[in-house]
């Protein structure tokens, strides 16, 4: 089975941003300039998060997502504010392959259920925001910017593969924008508590980071700064992941 | 499915009810969700009889896509709703648990081609394509047809021929280029 290398693009006021632990943003571009390109360049799939949606309570933004997915001839994923049936078939009508839900899962957990019977659990990933400090691993709220309470980030996981998510998308929010190498051990404790595929994302920076991940058990690897703020490209990283030994499309 | 297509020098349609199938050159059966819920709309939408007629009866090209394959056969593991039943055989579930790969099967993975096969003669034996499914057409059913295989824990069925039937588990549509390749084909066989 090959290891999936993912472009994450976050996406604000209809542009690419990037940020630092989920904190200031800069602008990355436009996204169907930088869908076409990673399509170009042969990424496995793609994901694609609306990040105000969730806490300005509305719909991922449809049109962006429609002019992505036309640019894209692998899979998108889309995620943001979807917390009904309806939004996520006209995420689907747009375009969208498979649904991220991360803070809408929270307040309704059942969602998961409802859109894995409808849609079938592999078009449901769950997004797993984690934040690490002093260290102590938190659930973490995006939208609320703190640490989600009553519930540990380890049964947030299990409970949601078990209401119906079909794969996980899990994010070290402490790590992300910051270069400083992805959560390894955070992926070996979460491949410990699931089996459906974990897609791991926060926290890359180098090419052998990204290889490390790979053998350290994730099936797939999302990158952000990495592809934006420097001179990788989807072909440059696959290339080497190949060349290490690992199991990658080129 | 109709952005991939629409590549092509081709009139793409998305039909909603069966009875505007009768003027289609060739039938793209997609299929995303889950079994039940995906024959229920087939039936709702009067499609059943329809693609029958077009398809069984007046031959014409037909290619399903992961559902659109699976509905081929009697049933499935998946839902409790008979399938149409062309083929024998039912779509069983990939064993998960320790010792099994991860389910759903997720992401690109090898197809095996066979010489035999039309719809993927373009094409270099193994080929990736992306495959997104809890669910596969077992080979003891599609012997006589299986013209793609898989592996993935077990070797599965990823596609299969007969006369004017093609189906597919992966996603042409999502598999860039060698998905590019097989709708071409389709769409215009023998150049």
């Amino acid at each position: 089975m090959l290891k999936r290398v993912i472009p994450s693009l976050l996406l604000r006021n209809g542009r690419l941003v990037k940020g630092v632990t989920y904190d200031r943003h800069r602008d990355a571009g436009r996204p169907e300039t930088t869908a076409r390109a990673h399509n170009a360049q042969g990424a496995d799939e793609l994901l694609l998060l609306d990040i105000d949606a969730g806490r300005e309570g509305r719909e991922p933004d449809l049109a962006t997502i429609a002019a992505v997915a036309r640019a894209c001839f692998m899979p998108l994923t889309v995620g943001g504010g979807i917390r009904t049936l309806e939004t996520a078939h006209r995420c689907m009508e747009a375009g969208a392959d498979k649904i991220c839900l991360t803070s809408t899962a929270l307040d309704d957990p059942s969602l998961i259920g409802r859109l894995a019977r409808m849609f079938g659990a592999q078009a449901i990933v769950l997004g797993v925001d984690v934040i690490t400090t002093n260290r102590r691993r938190l659930l973490y709220d995006h939208r609320a910017r703190r640490a989600v309470e009553g519930i540990e980030w380890d049964e947030w996981l299990k409970r949601g593969v078990s209401e119906g998510a079909g794969e996980v998308r899990i994010m070290a929010v402490d790590r992300e924008g910051t270069r400083t190498g992805l959560d390894l051990a955070l992926l070996t404790d979460a491949s410990a508590l699931v089996d459906v595929p974990i897609i791991i994302e926060g926290g890359a920076g180098s090419l052998d980071q990204v290889a490390a991940a790979m053998r350290g058990g994730a099936d797939a690897v999302a990158l952000g700064t990495m592809l934006v703020f420097s001179d990788n490209n989807i072909h440059k990283v696959k290339s080497f992941l190949k060349n290490a030994g690992l199991e990658i499309r080129l | 499915m109709v952005n991939a297509l629409s590549c092509f020098d081709v009139d793409v349609s998305v039909v909603e009810s069966g009875a505007k199938l009768a003027d289609a050159g060739r039938i793209v059966l997609p299929g995303v969700g889950s079994f039940d819920a995906g024959m229920c709309g087939l039936a709702e939408r009067g499609h059943l009889e329809a693609l029958r007629n077009r398809v069984l009866d007046a031959g014409v090209p037909y290619l399903g896509i992961c559902l659109g394959m699976q509905f081929l056969f009697e049933g499935s593991a998946e839902g409790s709703l008979a399938g149409l039943g062309w083929l024998k055989g039912r779509v069983e579930r990939f064993v998960s648990g320790p010792g099994h790969p991860k389910v759903p099967h997720v992401g690109w993975n090898e197809v095996d081609i066979a010489p035999s096969s039309s719809l993927m003669a373009g094409l270099e034996s193994p080929t990736d394509f992306y495959f997104v499914h809890s669910y596969y057409a077992p080979l003891a059913a599609t012997e006589t047809v299986a013209v793609g295989t898989c592996d993935y824990g077990v070797r599965f069925c990823a596609a299969l021929e007969r006369d004017n039937i093609a189906a597919v588990q992966f996603h042409p549509e999502k598999s860039q280029l060698g998905g590019m390749k097989l709708f071409q084909t389709f769409l215009n066989p023998g150049q």
